[in-house]
């Protein structure tokens, strides 16, 4: 059974001002986090995110509400308490010169080091541990200015877990890394919640990857609105259109990805199947075409033959056909005709 | 010597890069960097008592400091009354100013940060400007017939009070703003505000008092009395065992405010801390030698660059010995060996100190990661 290892109660998050009104972002949010899973928060630019995040760091002070930490208040943890229950991976840029992935790893021990910080054998032990934990063993010795931001990554997540945490707090750990890499830290992160046990809480604006991968979504609206659940079941309920909604934009609820819409573009009637036929619709929707079903509004006709390396298209506006060798050749030929 | 050693741990690591190997030996070069830099130390402190306007054979200072008697009365009266006291102090005033410019540059996380960035010169200067300059109830004859001991003592105590008033107002302002830049910026237009003072003040005075005004701004190891060591050398070993205290606290604020923070790091405490430090290292020097410049801002810069790390727990030692080493040089370049003259020392920190470091740094190649955007 899943231990319950953070729970938000009537949260109000924001900023205390001198001399001026009190700025809330969001307020009255209800959340709980348990130990092994990891949870995913979601919402738009500006909805919060950092800012609910940081609020359970015990970074910046709740407005109203309660935070408990394994059922004790937050405010009651002493700083180093508080060290040793949750650790975070921030967004800032760490420039920490001639160090290397060790030394900064281990900087993750300070909570339990001496006056001087000193690594102990023992500490030594759960430094490697953690650099092995993220994949990064051959990283060790090299210095943390060297690395890719990947790679930087990966040690800051180390760093993280040297710390020894029950609850890790990420913000955007994907941010500015590459798909794969995005996929890796991902997967890395899930790892390290199912075998450690930690809860593991982040905030992206990764959508697939976290429906993907996150055992939990929690969806925080423009109007400081919080939705908690397991991603499908968010996907059904239709959380993420109301989320997300906006003008030109919607939510595709079979595929859990957002496709562009554009209502008055002209149709066009494709035919095909598999791949060829997936992505020729999202090269049309792209360019602003609306792919419909029925043969009689559209405009135009696009075929997708053949498969593979014989893949090639045939496009017919009226009574010229045409046939392309590449979806380049076909949007020109539409852009170009109709 | 730290020369080669270092070229070879540059060779070792190109070799095996990467390879765990490397850092079993890139410690033990590193650690031998300390023997040899205090073996350099030493030497340059014996020649800093050799050399002079008057030469004495290093055999004859140590046998001197060791009680035997001299070949020559006066040599032993030269070594007592000047030449020890301006090599103790120069040792520990560099070593002083060089802890006290590490832990800013950590602090601020600033390359550009130095001892002085608090303002804490500016206010000693203006303590000093007030008691030459301004001091109208003083005649003239007062002012120049004190200036043994007394007067002396007088811009001690001015310059001193000066770096204190600043301490306290950066302390007020420091507990209340959380973002630790503000100081830094509030440091600097502070100074601006200092000179300015200074300045009008130097517009109104007359040439002799200018004059003295202007030579404690050069800074100079030689005034410092055993007297008044007695006073100095408690003050910087104290302020010398507090950075070490602290260590733990700059290797965490590497990481910025926010992650220092988050691994329980008592930040306003440690900051607190660490401008106290610094301003006891950097103000009781100052107040004792007047405003060194330079070596606070580079020798942290060849520490990092000679042991190539940013653990303060190598680096502290590292810039204690080194900037012993750069002062006495200083001091004994300032002396211009053999003939009647001295040079302003600011001037020699600077003209001779700043090439060779940069050359150092330079030819290292490493500085820029020190810093790294």
């Amino acid at each position: 059974m899943n231990e319950n290892l953070c729970t938000v109660h009537n949260l109000a998050t924001g900023y205390r001002l001198p001399r001026r009104p009190t700025y809330v972002v969001t307020q009255g949010l209800e959340l709980s986090l348990a130990s092994g899973e990891l949870t995913c928060l979601i919402g738009p630019n500006g909805s919060g995110k950092s800012t609910l995040l940081r609020t359970i760091a015990g970074m910046q002070p709740p407005i109203e509400g309660r935070i408990l930490l394994r059922g004790k208040e937050l405010k009651t943890y002493t700083q180093r308490e508080l060290s040793r229950f949750l650790s975070v991976v921030l967004t800032d840029r760490v420039d920490v010169g001639f160090l290397s992935s060790y030394a900064l790893v281990a900087l993750g021990r300070h909570p339990y080091t001496g006056w001087s910080g000193r690594i102990t054998p023992d500490d030594d032990e759960i430094v490697r541990w953690a650099l092995n934990a993220v994949g990064a063993d051959e990283l060790t010795h090299r210095y943390v200015t060297e690395l890719s931001d990947g790679e930087r990554q990966k040690i800051m997540i180390a760093r993280a877990l040297a710390q020894e945490p029950q609850l890790m707090l990420l913000d955007e750990p994907t941010a500015f890394l590459d798909v794969p890499r995005r996929v890796e830290i991902m997967q890395l992160l899930r790892k390290l919640a199912l075998e450690t046990g930690k809860s593991i809480f982040m905030t992206t604006h990764d959508l697939e990857l976290a429906i993907r991968s996150a055992d939990r979504i929690c969806l925080l609206s423009m109007d400081g609105r919080l939705q908690t659940g397991v991603p499908e079941d968010l996907i059904l309920r239709g959380a993420f259109e109301e989320t997300f909604h906006s003008e030109g934009v919607r939510f595709d609820r079979e595929k859990g990805h957002f496709t562009i819409t554009e209502k008055r573009g002209t149709r066009i009637f494709l035919e095909g199947r598999g791949i060829g036929f997936q992505w020729t619709q999202r090269a049309l929707e792209r360019e602003g075409y609306v792919v419909t079903e029925s043969k009689r509004a559209a405009r135009a006709v696009v075929r997708v033959l053949g498969g593979g390396k014989g893949l090639h298209w045939k496009s017919s506006i009226g009574e010229r056909e045409l046939t392309h060798g590449t979806l380049e050749d076909v949007l020109a030929r539409l852009k170009g005709d109709l | 010597m730290l020369n080669s050693s270092e070229g070879n741990v540059r060779r070792s690591q190109k070799v095996m890069n990467g390879n765990a190997a490397m850092t079993t030996q890139w410690r033990t070069l590193s650690s031998l960097g300390f023997p040899v830099l205090i073996i350099l130390l030493f030497a340059l402190f014996l020649l800093d008592l050799s050399l002079g306007s008057v030469r004495i054979p290093a055999k004859s200072i140590i046998g001197m400091l060791f009680g035997r008697e001299p070949a020559q009365d006066t040599w032993l009266k030269i070594l007592h009354l000047f030449r020890l006291p301006k090599a103790i102090t120069a040792i520990l005033a560099g070593a002083a100013l060089a802890v006290s410019g590490l832990q800013m540059q950590t602090l601020f996380r600033n390359p550009l940060a130095g001892p002085f960035v608090l303002g804490i010169n500016s206010g000693a200067s203006l303590g000093v400007a007030l008691v030459i300059l301004w001091s109208g109830t003083v005649s003239q004859t007062t002012l120049f017939a004190g200036l043994g001991f007394l007067g002396d003592l007088g811009l001690i105590i001015a310059a001193g009070l000066g770096a204190s008033m600043v301490l306290l107002f950066v302390l007020m302002v420091s507990r209340r703003v959380q973002n630790v830049m503000t100081l830094l910026i509030l440091g600097l237009l502070f100074g601006y505000a200092t000179s300015a003072v200074v300045s009008i003040l130097l517009h109104f005075s007359i040439a002799e008092r200018i004059h003295l005004f202007i030579s404690w701004t050069f800074g100079s190891f030689g005034g410092v009395t055993w007297k008044q060591l007695k006073v100095l050398v408690p003050i910087l070993l104290l302020g010398m065992v507090m950075a070490f205290i602290s260590v733990k606290s700059l290797n965490a604020l590497l990481l910025g405010e926010d992650y220092s923070r988050s691994m329980g790091l008592h930040v306003k405490r440690a900051r607190l801390w660490i401008i106290c430090t610094t301003a006891l290292l950097a103000g009781s020097v100052t107040a004792f030698c007047g405003p060194i410049a330079f070596i606070g801002v580079a020798i942290p810069h060849l520490g990092r660059s000679l042991f190539n790390t940013s653990d303060h727990r190598t680096l502290i030692p590292a810039v204690v010995l080194l900037g012993g080493i750069i002062a006495v040089v200083a001091d004994i370049v300032s002396g211009l060996p053999g003939t009647q003259v001295v040079l302003p020392l600011n001037a020699v920190t600077s003209l001779i100190g700043a090439p060779v470091i940069a050359w150092i740094i330079l030819s290292r190649r490493n500085l820029r990661k020190t810093f790294a955007s």
